[in-house]
């Protein structure tokens, strides 16, 4: 059995674990959770109650439970849930009773002993990692004595404590504790609020907690008709109510992990709860208390504007200030040290590449040997320079680097070193390399490289990149960022996509990695709106899990998509097990890529088909797959390595094929592929496009063979309109020679990328069926 | 058990320089997580065996217990099939003559009477601790899918049922676990919650650097984990 959530009340298990015939009051919210909490739970379970209501369930010796029941102090049901579960354990293990009579443990108490007396067993059971379930029914009072307050009872409302008068007119002047952050804070792995009113939530919620050992546990609303002051058949609606105000929120926290299971789609206003409970009546009748209830509103809209922010994924993780490395791509100034007048040095490629791109800030050319460069004035060295910089781009020779350092220190906020040299050059290097480290460490400057290329910018103008333009193409502005450890890489696929009029926003090229690096660029490029796209080129990572963090981070925004090189690379294991001895490095680049959501692609070539294919289709909802084609042959080809990628070439509908059939002459194969022959004319494949994707398909792919005599160049201007006239990615295939080509390069001109083999052509329509993330 | 006492039990046999967990120490973690293990006896004197007989049922297996001794059958440290007392002695003896000859110096500390699994799908569950990325799981079906074709997922622990049941699917060899051939079903849910615990002990516990469960055998209702190794991070520097 896996575990299959279920979707409507109809499915609420059927059995029975808490009978009719209790002592509670009628119409009791807390009753009526307890018994589809049990539902969920199952007969083979044993309930550790603390005192408080629920103590009148069981009257010696009477009792509506099925299960076992043991009663405690009002303070300490955690401890005696310990000594039961310690007790099945000793049992197991001795094999007096068999691990299939293993019971469940439950505590169960009021919001008096969970918010209050019981509190620190709680906590203790939670930090002893205590496997048991924990179920609060919260009325937010002490009802069994008579509705004292408790820190579960709410702003505003009435209790025998806390009546409302000329002192206090508001009732209860502090707020609920805020018990579910308090337990989250032990980071228990499952952790819920539930509702009477929610039923099909409640029951998935304890299912999902049934994986996990350890402390389990759940708050449910309990509306108290006595209490609250309100009619006993109407505890449903009100805790039906609760949450459609917004008061009663019903989450999840996994492992510490918050999640809303159930946000409104539009707010009710409190007072529709407030207004008809006896306990609140006092802040309408007979004057009403507009701003306690303007107050009581602010603390619902203000918890859920935060919930709104952290769960967009931006506000917890958002990264640290000091880690900030925005300025890389946002320079208002560039130093250039080691500048040269020598055409073709690489500082001087650079400060042309600047001139190139139209850099609209300053450059500054800094060689103590030149007074001009060009038309630029030159400075002996950085502290000559008046004005604070941004960024400067290191080209000395590797020896004179740490100079350079910390001749820049106090002026300069990030540099890039281009000069390489370094780790990848011997003992001699690596020496070198570490002692720009401790360089870097302390003198606050933000460094990128050595051994790199630097930065390719098409929003803030600059290009670092020492290849000129002539040898290496420039792409133009687009939404794809690239983010490489290879200089050459990243210049390589730089050079196709300019070739191809694919656009970049940014392309780094970060090298030996000694300071900034992948995880410091995802950070920026995750909030970067220019970026639509981040494509990665990685040989290994520097800090593992802040680089899933990152990534995660930023998949929330933007699809990722990453090749790893270095697939052969030993493990580091201790190889005396089975696992260790047969893991490489790989294999668990390949775990963090899935754990972080990013799409891994084979290789250079597959890197490539990803950013052109996500440079103008967006990711799919799904994997369903239509193919059409005017060859058999090469529509049955691509269903193949559409199927080996893990993609769905699913059949036709009944209503499409009727369609189909009477659009199109009847020697066509309607199925998928839908194979429009030898006679093919460029309306068909219109037809059976627009018509196809109707039909419950996230993209198509078409194949188009030119061999057709019917078919014309007008089909390129055809399939265009059909790219551009609805929101599914259409991927063109055409493989072919001379004739073939030709026609590619007119789709490109349009700005459609052509796939020139079934392979190809599959792999981007994997990648994106993938990109969404998870 | 709970975490504390896994947690102290592992931190003992590291400070006494053990590289890893005793079979029985091994499967007392796995049960305390709530993975079945077989019915077993721990035998150290030969009065043991007469009291072990009341409580395991046959047919039975016999395991040597030695901390030098990892791979316990590769120097014939098991002997299967057994059905009564005098089969159990002979194997004694059998084990004893065998590790003298390969592994003299093995020190041994009893050995382990179970009852033997019957037969079902054989998969294994390992878990490795990583330097980059915290702790890792592994998944696999067992022989020759995992040893020859590689055929083994991967991913970051801790996990939930859901990546776990991805884990199963991603596998060629899958349909073994679905029934393949008229064979039923395996038990999908438990192995999933085998996969998802084997990540917590990995991820939670500190001073394991890899495990596994391998066979860990799975029936249409329930499985069981015939054999464990946790090794130690402090065994191996």
């Amino acid at each position: 059995m896996e575990i299959t959530s279920i979707r409507s009340i109809k499915e609420l298990p059927h059995e029975e674990n808490l009978l009719p015939g209790t002592a509670m009051c009628s119409g009791c919210g807390g009753l009526l959770a307890l018994r589809h909490c049990l539902k969920a739970l199952g007969d083979k379970t044993i309930i550790v109650n603390a005192a408080g209501c629920f103590t009148l369930l069981s009257i010696y010796p009477f009792t509506p439970f099925r299960n076992s029941w043991l009663y405690t102090a009002m303070a300490s049901a955690p401890a005696g849930a310990q000594g039961v579960r310690d007790a099945l354990d000793i049992l197991i293990r001795k094999g007096r009773i068999s691990p299939d009579e293993n019971l469940k443990v439950v505590v169960l108490t009021g919001d008096g002993s969970a918010y209050d007396m019981g509190l620190s067993s709680t906590s203790g059971a939670i930090y002893r990692n205590l496997d048991f379930y924990y179920i609060c029914y919260d009325n937010e009072a002490y009802g069994n004595t008579g509705f004292q307050w408790s820190a579960g009872t709410p702003f505003g409302s009435k209790t025998a404590t806390t009546m409302p008068g000329r002192i206090a007119p508001t009732g209860a002047e502090l707020s609920k504790k805020n018990l579910f952050e308090i337990w989250r804070s032990h980071k228990p792995p499952y952790l819920a609020t539930i509702s009477p009113a929610h039923p099909v939530d409640l029951v998935n919620k304890f299912k999902k907690a049934e994986q996990f050992k350890g402390p389990k546990l759940f708050i449910s609303l309990a509306p108290c008709p006595p209490g609250w002051g309100t009619e006993p058949s109407r505890s449903a609606n009100f805790a039906k109510l609760a949450v459609d105000t917004g008061i009663w929120a019903l989450k999840e926290a996994v492992r510490g992990e918050v999640r809303h299971t159930l946000v409104p789609k539009k707010f009710k206003p409190v007072e529709e709860y407030l207004k008809e409970q006896g306990r609140f009546a006092h802040l309408f009748k007979p004057v009403r208390q507009e701003e306690t209830i303007r107050k009581i509103q602010e603390m619902v809209d203000g918890y859920w504007k935060e919930v709104k922010s952290q769960e967009s994924g931006v506000k917890s993780q958002e990264p640290r200030d000091d880690m900030n490395i925005d300025f890389f791509f946002n320079p208002k100034s560039i130093a250039i040290i080691g500048a040269s007048p020598a055409p073709g040095k690489l500082s001087n490629v650079i400060i042309e590449s600047l001139k190139r791109i139209g850099f609209p800030g300053k450059i500054y050319p800094v060689n103590p040997k030149y007074q001009f460069i060009d038309d630029l004035k030159c400075y002996s060295s950085c502290t000559d320079i008046k004005d604070d910089i941004d960024l400067a781009v290191i080209a000395v020779p590797a020896s004179i680097v740490p100079e350079a350092l910390k001749d820049a220190r106090g002026k300069v906020k990030g540099a890039i070193i281009v000069s390489g040299g370094f780790k990848e050059s011997g003992v001699d290097g690596r020496g070198l390399e570490d002692k720009i480290k401790r360089i870097v460490q302390n003198n606050g400057i933000r460094v990128m490289g050595p051994n790199c290329m630097g930065i390719y910018d098409t929003i803030s103008r600059v290009d670092t990149f020492f290849i000129p333009a002539d040898r290496i193409g420039r792409p133009k502005k687009g939404g794809i960022s690239i983010l490489s450890q290879s200089g050459s890489f990243a210049a390589t696929i730089m050079d196709e996509m300019a070739a191809e009029g694919i656009g970049v926003a940014r392309v780094v090229s970060f090298g030996n990695r000694v300071d900034v690096g992948e995880s410091d660029c995802l950070d920026f490029l995750a909030d970067d709106e220019e970026t639509k796209v981040v494509a990665l080129y990685l040989e290994s990572v520097d800090d593992g899990l802040r680089f899933v963090e990152a990534a995660s981070r930023c998949i929330k925004k933007k699809p990722v998509v990453a090749v790893k090189v270095g697939k052969r690379e030993a493990g580091v294991y201790a190889a005396r097990s089975h696992t260790g001895a047969m893991t490489g490095r790989y294999e668990i680049y390949r775990a963090a890529f899935r754990k972080a959501g990013i799409v891994e692609v084979e290789g250079y070539e597959g890197l490539k088909d990803a950013c052109r294919a996500l440079n103008i289709y967006r990711p799919t909802r799904g994997k369903r797959v239509l193919i059409v084609t005017d060859g058999g042959g090469m529509g049955a080809s691509l269903a193949d390595s559409c199927e080996e990628l893990g993609l769905e070439v699913a059949g036709l509908s009944e209503d499409l094929k009727r369609l189909l059939s009477s659009d199109l002459p009847s020697y066509c194969t309607v199925g998928n592929p839908i194979d429009l022959t030898g006679s093919v004319t460029d309306d068909w494949y219109v037809t059976a496009l627009t018509e196809g994707l109707k039909d419950g398909f996230d993209m198509a792919i078409a194949t188009v063979l030119w061999g057709p005599p019917q078919l014309t160049n007008v089909l390129i201007d055809k399939l265009s309109a059909v790219i551009k006239g609805q929101d599914k990615p259409v991927i063109i295939c055409t493989p072919g020679g001379e004739f073939a080509k030709r026609m590619n390069r007119a789709f490109e001109e349009k700005g459609i990328p052509v796939f020139t083999t079934p392979e190809s052509a599959a792999r981007a329509a994997a990648v994106l069926a993938n990109a969404r993330g998870k | 058990m709970i975490k504390l006492e896994a947690q102290q039990l592992i931190k003992e046999a590291t400070s006494a320089g053990r590289k890893a967990l005793l079979e029985p120490e091994a499967k007392a973690l796995l049960s305390a997580w709530r993975i079945d293990v077989p019915k077993s006896a721990l035998l150290k004197t030969e009065d043991d065996l007469r009291v072990a007989l009341k409580k395991v049922s046959p047919p039975y297996v016999l395991k040597v217990i030695s901390p030098d001794i990892l791979h316990k059958s590769d120097i014939g440290g098991v002997v299967t099939g057994l059905n009564n007392q005098e089969e159990i002695e002979k194997a004694f003896k059998e084990i004893k003559k065998k590790i003298s000859e390969k592994s003299a110096r093995a020190r041994i500390d009893g050995f382990l009477l179970e009852e033997m699994a019957p037969k079902g799908v054989e998969v294994i569950i390992g878990g490795l601790r990583d330097d980059q990325f915290g702790s890792a799981v592994m998944f696999g079906i067992g022989g020759i899918a995992v040893e020859l074709m590689k055929d083994v997922s991967y991913r970051l622990a801790p996990l939930d049922k859901e990546e776990a049941m991805s884990m199963m699917k991603e596998l060629k060899s899958y349909p073994l676990l679905t029934g393949y051939r008229g064979s039923s079903p395996v038990d999908l849910g438990k192995l999933g919650e085998a996969i998802v615990k084997v990540s917590e002990i990995i991820a939670e516990l500190e001073g394991i650097k890899e495990m596994e469960i391998n066979p860990l055998i799975v029936y249409k209702d329930g499985l069981m984990a015939v054999d464990a190794r946790v090794v130690l991070t402090g065994g191996i520097s």
